[in-house]
Formats: C-alpha cells, sequence, structure tokens
C-alpha cells in the first residue's frame, strides 16, 4: 500500500483550527485525533467526495485515559447516579473515530483497537487487510496517546523504562499509487512490530529522508 | 474462498455454555437479577453468569469469560494443538481496555499513591494478548479491537479478512466483557438503562439492561477444516462495516451507516434480500436503537422478515455482545429454530415490524446478525448453512 | 412576595446561565449573553440529547431535582426561563 498523506500533531501544535469549531465537548484524545485525520487528508490532495467510502483506524495504548480518570472522579465524589454523562461518553477507546467519522464527514469502516506496546503495527496490518481485501481504496491509519499523570505514575512504578509520546500522527494510506506518494509499505514484509508512528511520520516529512520504499 | 465456522463457544447469564444456553433459549429463561458483583447505588436488573467461577483471581473477570468461551470452541474445533498452525487472534471488548479501578483511583487520589497491583494486572490485560500468551499460541495477528457495542462482530469480520487474505489459516475470534461498575454507571447517566427487565422492539420498551459473558467462533479456511476432518456445516458469507457519521450517542435516525453495512455484507455474500431466514439483531431495548434499526430491517427486507433480539436472554454485553450473537445466529442455522424475542409484547407503530414472538423454526439458508455501536458504527456478518 | 420571587427567578437563571455554559462547554458563548427566553435545542443555543442529559445531572447536582421522563425534559427544558420556572417551583417543595 502507498503513503499518501501524513498529518501529525503534538503538544505543541496549534489548536485553535476552525475544524475543532463545533465540537465543544470534544476532549484533548479527540481533538488531537482529529486535527491529525484532518491534516492527513487535506496533504494527500485526494477529492471531498473520497470521504464517502474512506476507512478509517485509530490505535492507541491506552486510550482516552485522561477522561477515564475524570469520570473516576465523577463516582467518587458525586456517586454512581450522579455522574457525568459526558464524561462518560468521551471515556471510550471510540468516541475518536466517531468524531473523525462525524466531524470530517466519513461513512466508511471504522475501527479503533488498542496494544500497549504494537498498536500501530496493528492499525496497519489491519488497513493493508482492507485495502487487499478491497473493503475500500483509502483509509486514514492513525495512533493517539496522552500523557497524564495516573499513567505515567503506574507506568513509572511498573516499568524500568518506558516512553510515551502525547500527539496523534495519522497516514493517509492507498491500494493504488496517488496524487502524493511519500511511500509504499507493506506491513506484512515489514519487520519491525514496534514500529512508530511518530518515528515513521518524521523519517518520511524530512526531505533528507525521502525514501521509496519502507523495509 | 470459502470460511468455514467449525467451532462455537458463548458463556452468559442464559448458560455458562451452548448447551445450557440452548435450554434457556427454548424455554424462554430469563436470568437476570441485581448486581452481586460490586457494591454501586444503582439499583437495576442486570444479566451476571450466575455461577461462573474464574479459574484464577489474577486474571480480570474479562479474559476468564473469554478463556471459558474459547475453551470450548476450540474443543469443538478439535483444535488443541496449536503447533504449526497460522493461526490469528481477534478478540472486542470495552471494559478491558480501560483502567477503571475505582478502588486503586480511590487510595491514589487520596494519597498520591497506591498499590499497583490493579495497573499492574491492567496492563497485562490486552485481551487478545492475554489470550495468546494463556494458550501460548505464536502469531503477529493478534488484535484488540475496541469498536464499542460492535466490538465482536468486528472482530469476526477483521479475522475473515485474514483469512480471505491468507495472512492466517486458523483464527479464533469473538468478544468478552465482564459487568463492571463504570459502564453501568455511564449508561444509566445516559439515561438508557430500564429499571425492570428489558423488552426489545416493544412499544413500551424502557431502555436497556447490561450483562456480561463471551461468545467464540473459530474460523478456518475452508481446505484447512477439510485436511483436519471438520464437519462443515456453517460458513461466513460477508462482513459490512460503516459508520452514521452522525453523533457521539444517538444513532443516525435513518440508519444510513447500518443499510451501507448491509449493502455492503449482503452484496459480499452475493444474497438478496429474500434469501435472508432471520436476523440477529442488535436490539438493546432503547428507544433510539430499536427504532432506527427496526425501521431498516422494514426498508430493507420488507414487513414480513423474522428477526430476534436475544439480548433479552442475556442483557447487553458489549464488547462480547457481537460475539455471542455471531454464535447464537450460528445455532439457529444449525438447528432451524430461534428463540422467541423475550420481553416483547406490543409491536411499536413507529417501527412497523414486530419479531418474533414465539420460538420459530426458520427454513432457509443464511442469516444475519448486527450490531449498531456507540459512537456509530454499524457491522454486519452474513452466515450460511450448507 | 412577589419582589421576593423575581429576584429568586433572576438568581436562578444567572446561576443556570454560567452552569450550562460550563458543564456544556458552550465555546463563544458569554453566560451574560444568553437571553432568558433562548430557545435551548434545535434553535437558539443548538443543544442536542447529549446535552439533554448532562442537564438533567446539572439540575440534580446543583438543585437537588430529578427528572425522571425526558417528555417531561422536553417541556423543562425548553428555555432558560422555563428550566428557572422549574427550579423555582420545585425548590420550594
Amino acid at each position: 500500500m502507498y503513503i499518501s498523506g501524513i498529518g501529525v500533531v503534538s503538544d505543541k501544535t496549534e489548536k485553535d483550527i476552525s475544524i475543532l469549531k463545533g465540537i465543544r465537548r470534544a476532549d484533548d484524545f479527540s481533538k488531537m485525533a482529529i486535527l491529525a485525520a484532518h491534516n492527513a487528508f487535506m496533504d494527500s490532495g485526494l477529492k471531498e467526495e473520497t470521504k464517502v467510502n474512506l476507512g478509517v483506524i485509530l490505535s492507541t495504548a491506552f486510550g482516552p485515559h485522561v477522561t477515564t480518570f475524570k469520570f473516576l472522579d465523577d463516582i467518587l465524589d458525586y456517586g454512581d447516579a450522579n455522574v457525568s454523562p459526558t464524561l462518560f461518553s468521551h471515556s471510550v477507546h471510540n468516541a475518536a473515530n466517531s468524531y473523525i467519522s462525524s466531524n470530517l464527514g466519513i461513512f466508511g469502516p471504522t475501527l479503533t483497537l488498542t496494544d500497549f506496546s504494537k498498536s500501530f503495527y496493528q492499525a496497519l496490518l489491519v488497513a493493508q487487510s482492507w485495502l487487499e481485501e478491497k473493503r475500500c481504496e483509502h483509509v486514514l491509519v492513525g495512533y493517539v496517546e496522552q500523557h497524564g499523570k495516573e499513567i505515567d505514575y503506574i507506568l513509572s512504578n511498573i516499568a524500568k523504562e518506558y516512553f510515551l509520546k502525547e500527539g496523534s500522527v495519522f497516514f493517509l494510506v492507498s491500494a493504488e499509487k496517488c496524487l502524493k506518494e511519500y511511500c509504499s509499505i507493506n506491513v506484512l514484509t515489514y519487520q519491525n512490530e514496534f514500529i512508530s508512528g511518530f518515528s515513521l511520520a518524521k523519517s518520511l516529512l524530512e526531505p533528507k529522508n525521502y525514501v521509496k520504499e519502507v523495509k | 474462498m470459502n470460511i468455514a465456522i467449525t467451532g462455537l463457544g458463548a458463556i452468559s447469564a442464559c448458560g455458562l455454555n451452548l448447551k445450557e444456553t440452548i435450554t434457556n433459549f427454548s424455554l424462554g429463561i430469563r436470568q437476570a437479577r441485581e448486581v452481586t458483583l460490586f457494591k454501586t447505588d444503582l439499583n437495576y436488573p442486570v444479566f451476571e453468569a450466575k455461577g461462573f467461577i474464574p479459574e484464577d483471581k489474577k486474571y480480570m473477570r474479562t479474559l476468564s469469560l473469554a478463556f471459558c468461551a474459547i475453551k470450548e470452541a476450540i474443543i469443538e474445533a478439535n483444535l488443541t494443538d496449536f503447533s504449526g498452525i497460522r493461526l490469528g487472534i481477534c478478540l472486542g471488548t470495552t471494559v478491558a481496555s480501560q483502567l477503571n479501578d475505582v478502588d486503586f483511583y480511590k487510595e491514589y487520589r487520596k494519597n498520591g499513591s497506591a498499590p499497583v497491583d490493579a495497573a499492574k494486572r491492567f496492563l497485562e490485560s490486552n485481551l487478545a494478548q492475554a489470550v495468546k500468551d494463556y494458550f501460548h499460541i505464536n502469531t503477529k495477528f493478534c488484535c484488540t479491537l475496541v469498536n464499542a457495542c460492535s466490538s465482536g462482530t468486528d472482530a469476526i469480520g477483521l479475522a475473515i479478512s485474514w483469512l480471505r487474505n491468507d495472512y492466517c489459516d486458523i483464527a479464533i475470534a469473538g468478544g468478552a466483557d465482564e459487568l463492571n461498575r463504570v459502564p453501568l454507571d455511564g449508561f444509566n447517566s445516559l439515561g438508557v438503562v430500564s429499571n425492570s427487565l428489558c423488552t426489545p422492539f416493544d412499544r413500551d420498551r424502557s431502555g436497556l439492561n447490561l450483562g456480561e459473558g463471551s461468545g467464540i467462533v473459530i474460523l478456518e479456511k475452508e481446505e484447512s477444516a477439510l485436511k483436519r476432518n471438520r464437519t462443515l456445516d456453517l460458513f461466513f458469507k460477508g462482513y459490512g462495516l460503516a459508520a452514521d457519521g452522525h453523533h457521539l450517542t444517538a444513532p443516525h435516525p435513518e440508519g444510513r451507516g447500518l443499510e451501507r453495512a448491509l449493502d455492503f455484507a449482503m452484496h459480499q455474500s452475493d444474497i438478496k434480500v429474500d434469501e435472508v431466514a432471520f436476523i440477529n439483531a442488535h436490539g438493546t431495548a432503547t428507544r433510539d436503537n430499536d427504532k432506527v434499526e427496526g425501521r431498516v430491517f422494514r426498508k430493507v427486507f420488507g414487513e414480513n422478515i423474522k428477526f430476534v433480539s436475544t439480548k433479552g436472554f442475556t442483557g447487553h454485553t458489549l464488547g462480547a455482545a457481537g460475539g455471542l450473537e455471531a454464535v447464537f445466529t450460528c445455532l439457529g442455522l444449525r438447528y432451524g429454530w430461534i428463540p422467541k424475542n423475550v420481553g416483547f409484547t406490543h409491536m411499536d407503530e413507529q417501527i412497523g415490524i414486530a419479531p418474533v414472538g414465539v420460538k420459530t423454526d426458520i427454513k432457509g439458508r443464511y442469516a444475519i446478525s448486527t450490531s449498531l455501536a456507540f459512537g456509530g458504527n454499524n457491522s454486519v456478518l452474513v452466515i450460511a448453512r450448507n | 412576595m412577589k419582589v421576593d420571587k423575581d429576584q429568586e427567578l433572576a438568581e436562578i437563571r444567572k446561576k443556570l446561565k454560567v452552569l450550562l455554559v460550563n458543564s456544556l462547554s458552550l465555546e463563544d458563548i458569554k453566560p451574560e449573553n444568553i437571553k432568558d427566553d433562548e430557545i435551548l435545542f434545535g434553535e437558539g443555543l443548538g443543544l442536542d440529547s447529549l446535552d439533554a442529559v448532562e442537564i438533567v445531572v446539572l439540575l440534580q447536582r446543583n438543585f437537588g431535582l430529578e427528572v425522571k421522563d425526558m417528555n417531561q425534559g422536553r417541556k423543562i427544558f425548553y428555555s432558560v426561563d422555563t428550566l428557572a420556572n422549574y427550579i423555582y417551583e420545585n425548590q420550594k417543595k
């Protein structure tokens, strides 16, 4: 498959963008996801009409845990019967994907998956699977992660070392070559299951590192 | 390429195994009660897998439920030795993916620290990964989907893709979820939980009941199943998946995502609407879901389509629902009958069709299972009998 | 006395507007700019079904009031005025 668009959002990215208007309730996890997905699509130069059958795969290790803990705050502060439905709705892993499809007008297949160490690799496998199966012609594949004091506490007490980068990166991958082509990629033969979306994006966006095929 | 279904496993409030489930379906027995698994201020009927004893407390309950259903399925599939097999594992869940241990967080909030056992257990609880480790399976096709209420269906759909693309020869797929305080509180806050037993598609339905369980299918390429001398009676024909692109908590009023998913699945299966013997519906018994889903059934399949929601027997088992309902759809085709839609009494004029009110014989080779997820995802499986 | 009732209602409306803006994350809207008779759902503020259940929680937490039936809720949640009146009437009980 071919990578034809890239969108990266880090904690330093300016978030006050028109695409984020009208999603007042969305938490930062969802906002980062929408922005990166939107940027990847725009970067590809594909026509708006492609969104009707565009696939979206979002991967994450810990999901919107910041919101999950806020929801647990509600349970502890107000009791089982008095918690915020808005917080609950945003604490589920697939909320961000729901926002991507409703905000960007995408009606194709959408999936959210989770893995603690290889989630982006798993997402690429799913994307390749869909394209080979001809479920759709293009897929937005992305990874979203957040920092949070609770997760940092947990990881620092369990893992000898860990690396958790906050941000979101999305790639538009296509079955055929498109207007733009960063590289081709065959996930089945790709050796590194721990591939980081951020490193891949960095290697493709920096002109000196322009590669034709990712091994 | 034909995708054979060579093993089924199910555990829910309706039965700790397939045999018990079928008996309770046949007798129309519903086994709901107040919550016993955790402390809560909420007083709703729920569908706990009563009598289920997790083998080892070190595992999250969701994992234990999955292990139980997988064991039943792999026995039927005669798949207890995985060596030399190109196997994939694809499972859906919601609860197991979230660190929602209230006691851990309560302590952390208060003291700035807490025993990390709960957190350690969480980090070992990625469902597909845990299954891989527990059964000592070696594969890179190991995926945990968290697509809310359609996770189980989507897991099976993804496994079908893997087999069709020749990434593996056999797959373990489905879903699992335990009854948990957090989603109970959450769904209550959305005003969609009923304080009586749920009545899917009924005119006076007042919301869902939560449940728990695991539903697992073993799917394999037909050539692999033949080589292993399996009896081939059931097959997956198609899988459709489409987003409403509408709203975070409400389905599209005309069910546009469901229609697209149905269209794709039926097209992929190469079957016509009048060939569908029955539908196992998502049918949560919320005002919105059943109205949208029922109306789409009427529009696409006509007024005579037979359909049933089995959530009257299991409650809404979230990530497990798609897995359980695929299993139940298989059972319907295999044994030639579907249970009555328990709880249903009066047709809702706004839907215009009614589910089956009695245990019903089924003729015909094809059946459909639908799932409409929180967040607007819609998934459809088409299953065939030989 | 009518003056007290008007004063109380005015205070309730003021408090409500702040709560609505905060709980529902109404961006670019200041509480003082929400009209008393502004329609909350559909047009006006354009709130939706998720906002409706959030308002139910808001009423529970801040005024101790329960709205059990969402059909009843539709009438109560029509505007800031109707909400404020509901709170005023039911808090007395």
